[in-house]
C-alpha cells in the first residue's frame, strides 16, 4: 500500500475520531455548564426570602442576616472558580485524548 | 522542480507531522493540576468535621476552642496542601474563599461565632447549608480532574 493511501487512511480515521472526541469533550460542556449555573440559582433562590421572614420574626439578628448574605457572595465566587477549574478539566481531558487520537489513527493507518 | 521530488517532499512533511503533532501536544504543560486522593479526603473530611462544629456552634464559643482552632488549622492544612500542588491554583482559590475570615463561609462563621459567643439555632442550619454547597464546590471540582461528573449529582441537597 503506497504511503499516499496511508496518509488518507489516517485522515479519516482521526477526522471521524476528532468528531466523536470533539463532541464528548466539549460539545455537552455547554449543556452541563448551564444545568450547573440553574441549579445554583435553584439552591438560591428561596433563600433570600425566607431569611428576610426570620428577620421580620427575631430569629435572625441584623449581623446574622448579613453573615448569611456574605455567604451567598462566597458562594457565588467559589461557583465561578469552579466553572472556570471545570472548564480546564474538560479542555485538558480533550488534549490528551487528541494525542491518543493521532497515536492511535497513525498505527491502524500505518500498521506502525 | 521534478514532480518526483515534490512528492517526496510532500511525503516528508507528511510523516514529520506525524510524528511531531503527538509530541507536540505531550510535550504542553497539562492545564490543571491532576486529581489527588489526598485533596479528595481533606475536602470531603473537612465538610463532615465543619457541618458538625456548627452544630456545636450553640455553645459557647471558648467551650468548644480548643476543637475549632483545631479544625481552623486543618483548613489551613488543606489550603497550603493545594496550593504546593503544580497548576492547582484554582482549587487553593477555593479554599481561600471557604477559610477566609473575611468571607461568608467557614472562615467567616468562625469568626462570627467568637465575636457573638452564640450562635442562633436557625442561623445554624442555614449557615449549615451554604457551607456544605461550598464544600461540594471543591469537592466537584476534585473529582472532575479524574473523571467528568455533573456537580449536581454530588450535591448535599
Amino acid at each position: 500500500m503506497s504511503f499516499e493511501t496511508q496518509w488518507d487512511a489516517f485522515l479519516t480515521e482521526f477526522r471521524e475520531g476528532l468528531t466523536i472526541l470533539a463532541r464528548n469533550a466539549l460539545e455537552d460542556w455547554k449543556d452541563t455548564a448551564k444545568a450547573d449555573g440553574e441549579a445554583y440559582l435553584d439552591a438560591m433562590k428561596d433563600d433570600l426570602p425566607r431569611w428576610a421572614k426570620a428577620l421580620k420574626e427575631g430569629l435572625l439578628t441584623k449581623n446574622e442576616f448579613e453573615q448569611l448574605l456574605d455567604g451567598q457572595k462566597s458562594l457565588l465566587k467559589l461557583h465561578m472558580l469552579t466553572a472556570a477549574g471545570l472548564s480546564k478539566t474538560r479542555l485538558e481531558q480533550f488534549r490528551v485524548g487528541l494525542i491518543s487520537l493521532v497515536t492511535k489513527s497513525a498505527y491502524s493507518a500505518f500498521g506502525i | 522542480m521534478p514532480v518526483a521530488h515534490c512528492f517526496t517532499l510532500l511525503t516528508v512533511r507528511r510523516l514529520l507531522a506525524l510524528i511531531l503533532l503527538p509530541l507536540v501536544l505531550a510535550a504542553c504543560d497539562p492545564l490543571i493540576g491532576g486529581y489527588t486522593a489526598e485533596a479528595y479526603k481533606n475536602a470531603t473530611s473537612l465538610k463532615a468535621r465543619s457541618l458538625a462544629m456548627i452544630d456545636r456552634a450553640g455553645r459557647s464559643y471558648s467551650s468548644q476552642q480548643a476543637d475549632v482552632t483545631a479544625l481552623m488549622t486543618d483548613i489551613d492544612a488543606a489550603y497550603e496542601f493545594s496550593k504546593g500542588l503544580p497548576r492547582n491554583g484554582i482549587s487553593a482559590r477555593q479554599w481561600e474563599v471557604m477559610r477566609d475570615p473575611d468571607g461568608g463561609l467557614m472562615g467567616g462563621f468562625v469568626a462570627g461565632w467568637q465575636r457573638n459567643h452564640t450562635v442562633s439555632e436557625f442561623f445554624r442550619d442555614e449557615k449549615k447549608r451554604q457551607i456544605a454547597r461550598g464544600y461540594d464546590y471543591i469537592i466537584c471540582l476534585e473529582v472532575n480532574k479524574q473523571k467528568t461528573t455533573p456537580c449536581a449529582s454530588l450535591a448535599s441537597d
